[in-house]
């Protein structure tokens, strides 16, 4: 090996030289001391790309995929007397908190996907594999028929006491928010406004599906592209005349 | 207490979910400062840093199952990291002043250091991202020129060019000088 070729390894990749390196290295003594100079400088440089990292980095990573992915445990009860005394209370109390949770859940679907730690999920656009998406769906139980286009984030979240898969439809009109909420349907389609967002809530298969966006000018093409990936059947969309 | 949540409820299951848990513990543990340290080369912002690191780790939870060994993790964790970044890049693009306005903490090193480092640290930020990024997987990451071009889907001579200028640059601007007149005297 010549100096010249030594030198272009040398400045490739100081730390790693081969056996050849090694041997014009020993044996020539204008480049035993710029080998030792280019490995100090690299030394130098290594230090320097070392930013601090913040302390609290592992933890916050782990918070944030045991809040998508651990739930509390429920252990199954018998079902006693004490339950059936429960479940007639819970009855006659039925339409009360139906109300209140569909009006609570619209507040927490909000709230998640305008949480920080979510809002990143916004700026994406690229699409991420059908595989993904369906994968996301699969561990909630629901198979779909079709992926819609333009799903440029998909998370599993567990929103409060419900599982949902949350998405991101990026689209030239500005991205959607969609989560689809598994095994609560709700009574109705109706739309509301949240966070500064409009949003609509549909009944969907066993769930109900939530849009939200600064406009909801793509509303009723989600809403149809969902029912078909969701019930295979299309319909007309809630918000169309 | 806390349980994961099985699609079947069974204990095999739960114990599955349990020794993925584990893996996905260890697999943060053991690379997510290295993979800080490369997304804030690559955004120059410390948050958007740590969001990347973030959402990196909580795509690689949902794919675990495809990573066979653990020696391909920082590769598989660093190509995630690329595409996320890719993704928020292709969105808003950075300003490409931010880098070079980074208040760098530098409370590794000793007081005597921090003067040298910083000014090391601000030439890198000065170059331009085609020579900062393999230069970052190749000193930081400890990744071969090989891995390097593997990395960033282009050739390893190509990748021996790019830290072989990227160095030369350094050395350039640590020196106050605009050539790239390299220091052992090749063009």
């Amino acid at each position: 090996m010549d100096c010249l070729e030594f030198r272009r390894r040398l400045g490739s990749d100081p730390q790693v030289l081969d056996t050849g390196a090694r041997a014009h290295m020993a044996s020539c003594r204008d480049c035993a001391p710029l080998a030792a100079e280019a490995q100090a400088f690299d030394a130098r440089l290594a230090a320097a790309l070392a930013v601090p990292v913040p302390d609290d980095l592992v933890e916050r990573i782990l918070q944030a995929q045991r809040r998508r992915t651990v739930e509390p445990f429920q252990p199954r009860r018998r079902l006693g007397w004490i339950a059936l005394a429960a479940a007639a209370s819970v009855l006659l109390a039925f339409g009360v908190v139906r109300l209140r949770q569909a009006t609570g859940l619209r507040a927490m679907v909000a709230a998640h996907v305008t949480a920080p730690d979510e809002h990143a999920a916004l700026a994406m656009v690229a699409p991420v594999p059908q595989a993904e998406v369906e994968h996301a769906f699969a561990d909630r139980g629901v198979k779909l028929a079709d992926v819609p286009p333009e799903v440029a984030y998909v998370a599993e979240c567990s929103i409060g006491r419900w599982r949902s898969v949350h998405m991101v439809s990026a689209g030239t009109d500005g991205p959607v928010s969609v989560v689809y909420v598994v095994r609560d349907r709700a009574s109705k389609a109706s739309s509301f406004h949240r966070a500064g967002l409009v949003a609509r809530e549909v009944p969907m298969a066993d769930g109900t599906l939530f849009m939200l966006a600064d406009s909801d000018a793509r509303f009723d093409a989600l809403e149809h592209a969902w029912r078909n990936a969701l019930e295979g059947l299309p319909r007309v969309a809630s918000g169309s005349n | 207490m806390t349980e994961v949540a099985s699609q079947d409820g069974n204990p095999r299951s739960v114990a599955v979910a349990g020794n993925r848990q584990q893996q996905f513990e260890a697999l943060v543990r053991a690379h997510s400062s290295e993979l800080y340290r490369y997304a804030y080369w690559l955004c120059g912002q410390d948050a958007l840093a740590q969001d990347l690191v973030q959402e990196t780790f909580l795509r690689a939870w949902r794919s675990l199952d495809a990573l066979r060994e653990d020696i391909a993790a920082k590769a598989w964790l660093a190509t995630i990291l690329r595409r996320e970044h890719a993704r928020l890049y292709e969105r808003k693009p950075m300003p490409t002043t931010d880098i070079t306005d980074l208040e760098l903490s530098d409370d590794a090193p000793g007081p005597e250091h921090r003067g040298e480092d910083a000014v090391l640290r601000a030439a890198i930020a000065k170059l331009e991202p085609k020579y900062r990024e393999p230069l970052v997987l190749q000193v930081l990451g400890g990744f071969s020129c090989g891995e390097v071009a593997a990395q960033l889907g282009i050739s390893e001579s190509a990748v021996m060019t790019q830290v072989f200028r990227a160095r030369q640059k350094l050395r350039a601007l640590l020196d106050g000088k605009d050539s790239e007149a390299g220091p052992h005297g090749l063009p």
